[in-house]
């Protein structure tokens, strides 16, 4: 407070204003000092109106500079989550899953490589084993032949041992076992041709699931890779985002510290309006005191009361304005503060890759397309154990065939033996039996053609056991280690799933805490703004002041014109001299020129500078 | 430890913007009302850092700097001017009085923590 300011316009030998009309008894004779009383009445009432106004503006102040501790501490504590946002993104977590992601990713193209390979080579081999197959119909079609000759020679051995009589019975019995064999080789024969239609059967079944599988392997392949793909580059583009984003939030954060520095300096200026106006209230007492002291020269002491309310009204409409000014300057910045409050949430979002709050985010969407993989990668291990059943039921099925090989081995050593049996039975027989040995010879040569058969069927059939076995070695061995690397693949993917899952509600949890704390920041400065009227009510009564001021102004004007002499113009430089705020020399300047006097303004030593111009240290 | 930073000014609003400057950048506030006010709490409180206002009821600011600088304790304790006052006489007489410096208000708070830094060292 410039106390020092009460005597600014005081001259020393001027009398304390009297109270009502008694101080003007002596000018009661001059028409013009009549009008003294009526004047000073209304300087006084301006006067107590100011220092009312004075008196009632700082409570607003000083509840909007206590709330401003509260929205500095919220507005740091939503940088705070930022920063924490920025840094769980930017962390070591991130890292570690990018590189986790990359090696699975890898991984997961091998086994796909891999399983690919195995799906062609069994396509391969059953296409093999299907072709073996087909082939067996022929040197079965052979024993057709030897079954019909093998009758008809047991038919030729029946009708001659009979008559031959019982010389040779025991060719009743060759008889018997030629009809017996060839019964029995095409019973053999039947039984591998269905057991060879079954087969083939079963081989084009698993050979169409086989190409299915392959058909959704490659299928599942490309979406397993663009998902892990786009799981690696939603990592990958975290940084990015995050640095841009950073930079935004980072921009808000200063040009936030720049608002809360303009409403520090602004709720000063009801210190130093404070202090204009109260000049200006002390300015019009002394001019009551110059009326009730002018008795000798009452023109020249309303001329220079006109002048000095003139000055006032000028001083009054500057303090306003720089009031209004600061005033709205707080209002507008800390709503500005809460915009930037907003805006810096929405960076983090973004950073955050989290565009809305319904739980949607960059790692969502990455834990989602992680899910998939897993998903589909379970899927791949399921048909490929489907696959290895088949084949297991191929191997199964060419193992039935195989015991038919050992069948057809023994038909040829029979035959072989029954051959030999009817010629020493023929041999024995003398002869009469010529005949008969005619027939042992065919059946000699049939057991010729019938080893050569029977050697040509079960080549076939080991051919086909051979290609089957290597089919199930490799099936087996292929089969589990493919099983062992999903497995390890699934079980990392969710490992990595569950450190994407809880990377996600940490974030969604500090962007909820963040949007809630951004909310009722903005509702708190509405609230606290919104209920700002000391300017309104400053602007209001300093106006009607500086309203009444012009009418006293005029009026007086009216009666006393404005002069100038020597003497007002020292004492009008005096006055500049006293005032202590620049401002308000500025003002005196604007209103009475040269007169203003010492106007200069406050020159900071060399020794501050860079402090601002308004400092100076000693 | 934080540094005692003592704020005396007649304007609780001058106080409170002064607080909140320090006590954001890590100072301790202790707050007087006025020169006589400040000199009855230094008394009491060990203070690193004076800044005060010039004109105040009871006791003027050259008038506390004056009573600051008779106590040996305070002696080289800095004592920076924070007033609308900016005529280089008032300002002179502060020099003579002790004061370490001068800011005319209103102030920036970048300015008064540079300020306090500068002269706190």
């Amino acid at each position: 407070m410039s106390h020092s300011f009460l005597s600014m316009f005081r001259r020393k030998a001027e009398p304390k204003i009297p109270a009502g009309s008694e101080a003007f008894e002596v000018l009661s004779g001059d028409p013009l000092a009549m009008r003294f009383n009526g004047w000073s009445d209304r300087l006084g009432a301006f006067g107590e109106r100011l220092v009312a106004l004075n008196g009632s503006t700082e409570d607003e102040f000083l509840a909007i500079g206590a709330r401003l501790h509260d929205f500095y501490a919220r507005a740091g504590a939503v940088e705070r989550m930022s920063q924490d946002v920025a840094e769980r993104i930017m962390g070591e977590d991130i890292s570690r899953d990018m590189a986790a992601l990359r090696e699975i990713l890898d991984r997961i193209a091998g086994y796909l490589a891999h399983a690919e390979q195995e799906s062609e080579q069994s396509t391969a081999t059953l296409t093999r084993i299907l072709d073996l197959v087909s082939h067996v119909d022929e040197p079965l079609d052979g024993f057709k032949k030897i079954i019909k000759n093998l009758h008809m020679l047991s038919t030729a051995v029946k009708i001659e041992s009979a008559r031959l009589g019982e010389g040779a019975a025991g060719f009743n019995t060759l008889a018997d076992d030629v009809e017996r064999l060839s019964i029995s080789i095409r019973e053999k024969s039947a039984d591998i041709l269905r057991e060879k239609g079954s087969l083939a059967a079963m081989i084009e079944a698993t050979l169409a699931r086989v190409t299915a599988l392959e058909a959704e392997q490659r299928s599942n392949a490309r979406l397993i890779l663009d998902r892990t793909r786009e799981s690696l580059a939603t990592l990958t583009t975290v940084h990015g985002r995050c640095s841009a984003a950073a930079g935004s939030v980072a921009a808000c954060s200063s040009e936030i510290a720049a608002s809360i520095a303009t409403v520090v300096t602004s709720l000063q200026f009801h210190d130093i309006t404070r202090q204009q106006i109260e000049h200006v209230k002390e300015a019009l007492d002394d001019m009551r005191g110059l009326l009730a002291a002018s008795a000798v020269a009452p023109d020249l002491a309303a001329g220079e009361v006109a002048d000095v309310c003139e000055l006032q009204e000028a001083q009054l409409d500057h303090a306003r304005e720089e009031l209004v000014a600061a005033v709205a300057r707080v209002v507008e910045n800390l709503r500005d503060i809460a915009r930037k409050e907003t805006l810096m949430s929405d960076e983090t979002r973004v950073m955050a890759g989290s565009a809305d709050q319904a739980g949607s985010s960059l790692f969502a969407d990455m834990e989602s397309g992680m899910v998939q993989v897993a998903e589909v990668l379970s899927e791949s291990a399921r048909a490929n154990r489907e696959l290895a059943g088949a084949m297991a039921a191929v191997v199964s099925s060419v193992g039935d065939i195989a015991t038919f090989v050992t069948d057809i081995e023994e038909i040829g050593s029979e035959i072989e033996l029954i051959a030999l049996n009817s010629q020493v039975k023929a041999a024995n027989t003398g002869e009469g039996g010529a005949a008969l040995g005619v027939l042992a010879e065919a059946i000699q040569h049939l057991s010729v053609e019938a080893r050569s058969r029977t050697g040509a069927v079960s080549e076939m059939l080991r051919k086909v056991t051979a290609v089957t076995e290597s089919l199930c070695h490799e099936g087996d061995r292929e089969s589990h280690a493919l099983a062992a690397e999903i497995e390890g693949l699934i079980g990392e993917l969710k490992g990595l799933l569950g450190t994407v899952r809880g990377m996600n509600e940490t974030l969604l949890e500090l962007l909820g805490r963040m949007d809630g704390e951004v909310q009722g920041l903005s509702v708190d400065i509405e609230a606290a703004t919104g209920g700002v009227s000391v300017h309104n009510a400053t602007n209001r009564i300093v106006g009607e002041v500086m309203g009444e001021l012009c009418d006293l102004v005029r009026e007086i004007r009216r009666v006393a014109p404005a002069s100038t002499s020597p003497e007002r113009e020292a004492r009008l430089r005096e006055l500049a001299e006293r005032y202590t705020m620049h401002s308000e020399r500025k003002v005196h300047a604007s209103v009475f020129g040269g007169a203003a006097g010492g106007a200069q303004a406050f020159v900071p030593a060399a020794a501050a500078a860079g402090l601002g111009d308004n400092v100076e240290l000693f | 430890m934080a540094k005692m930073i003592m704020t005396v000014d007649d304007s609780a609003s001058v106080r409170q913007m002064v607080a909140f400057t320090l006590k954001q950048n890590g100072y301790d506030v202790v707050e007087a009302v006025d020169g006589k006010d400040a000199l009855a709490k230094l008394a009491g409180t060990r203070v690193d850092m004076v800044i005060t206002d010039l004109n105040m009821p009871n006791l003027d600011g050259i008038g506390l700097i004056r009573g600051v600088r008779a106590n040996p304790s305070y002696r080289f304790t800095p004592i920076i001017m924070l007033t609308t006052e900016s005529q280089d006489g008032k300002k002179a007489e502060g020099k003579a009085a002790g004061a370490t410096g001068w800011i005319v208000k209103p102030f920036k708070p970048e300015q008064l923590v540079a300020v306090v830094k500068k002269v706190l060292g």
